[in-house]
């Protein structure tokens, strides 16, 4: 009986002790919120990704070609044409290592760039980035866009795409 | 083989566990690019380090007094990274494990998961 009560008293002490430590509390109430929010917690594996995903050798071509265009001058192609903004340079090298697959990129006379993908006739899209908006066509088996899109929504958009597309 | 051939629109990924799996608790890495040009990364659980041993003095009541010496002397100033396993992967599967953890990351930001 003597014993039973001493188990008991070290138990006790042994509870008071976890829930005083700071890390031991924090993680305990963490562990309550997220089973509340279980619904929203599943186990996921990483994709079982396309054969051209992440190819590094197209995306450090891209990044050349990014280089390449920005040494263009005045009137690079034809008259009135302008040099490619930085910042939109810097915009798209920025986010070109996102991209499941690397896409066309062309430089627009505008002073932009145009960023587009055709992986069959019915699953597309072209972007046009400026420094001034950023518009875009998305084709796909889904759905199809057409308007402007917000900076911080570009690569949602482009990821969407990518997830919901079969290449051909 | 067999599965794909009665359900040629399904695929079927099977886990298969090593008897000893059991996940590690680790608190850092340590790693980089290997000469393959794939990503090297080594866990560890960094923790203070412990003395191998330590002697205190006897005092004239036969009760244990101060502590003496402690081998090895810079204990205090050692840390211990424990390593026990690693992983090497290549561009691409770095790439997606990456964006993986960044889209668990992005939900434990979330202010409805606290």
């Amino acid at each position: 009986m003597q014993g039973t009560l001493v188990n008991k008293s070290i138990l006790y002490v042994g509870l008071a002790v976890t829930c005083s430590t700071p890390n031991l509390g924090t993680s305990m109430d963490s562990t309550n919120s997220i089973i509340g929010n279980a619904q929203n917690l599943t186990f996921q594996s990483t994709r079982a990704l396309k054969v051209n995903a992440y190819s590094r050798d197209k995306l450090l071509f891209n990044k050349s070609k990014l280089e390449s265009f920005s040494k263009l001058k005045n009137n690079w192609n034809g008259e009135g044409s302008v040099p490619i903004d930085g910042s939109v340079i810097a915009f798209v090298k920025e986010m070109l290592p996102d991209f499941d697959l690397q896409p066309e990129i062309f430089p627009t006379g505008r002073g932009g760039l145009q960023i587009e993908q055709y992986l069959s006739d019915d699953s597309f899209y072209e972007i046009e980035i400026t420094v001034n908006e950023i518009s875009a066509y998305i084709v796909n088996d889904e759905y199809e866009f057409e308007g402007t899109l917000q900076k911080e929504d570009l690569m949602k958009t482009v990821r969407r795409f990518y997830e919901s597309s079969v290449v051909a | 083989m067999l599965f794909l051939q009665k359900n040629p629109n399904m695929v079927k990924f099977k886990y298969k566990f090593s008897p000893d799996y059991n996940p590690r608790y680790v608190n850092g890495a340590i790693g980089g690019i290997n000469p393959q040009g794939e990503i090297i990364i080594n866990f560890y659980l960094e923790r203070n380090a412990l003395p191998h041993s330590q002697s205190f003095e006897i005092t004239e009541n036969s009760v244990i007094g101060q502590l003496a010496a402690t081998e090895p002397e810079d204990f205090q100033s050692s840390f211990v990274r424990f390593v026990e396993n690693g992983v090497v992967m290549n561009y691409k599967a770095a790439k997606e494990i990456h964006r993986w953890l960044g889209d668990h990351l992005q939900k434990l930001e979330q202010s409805e998961i606290k």
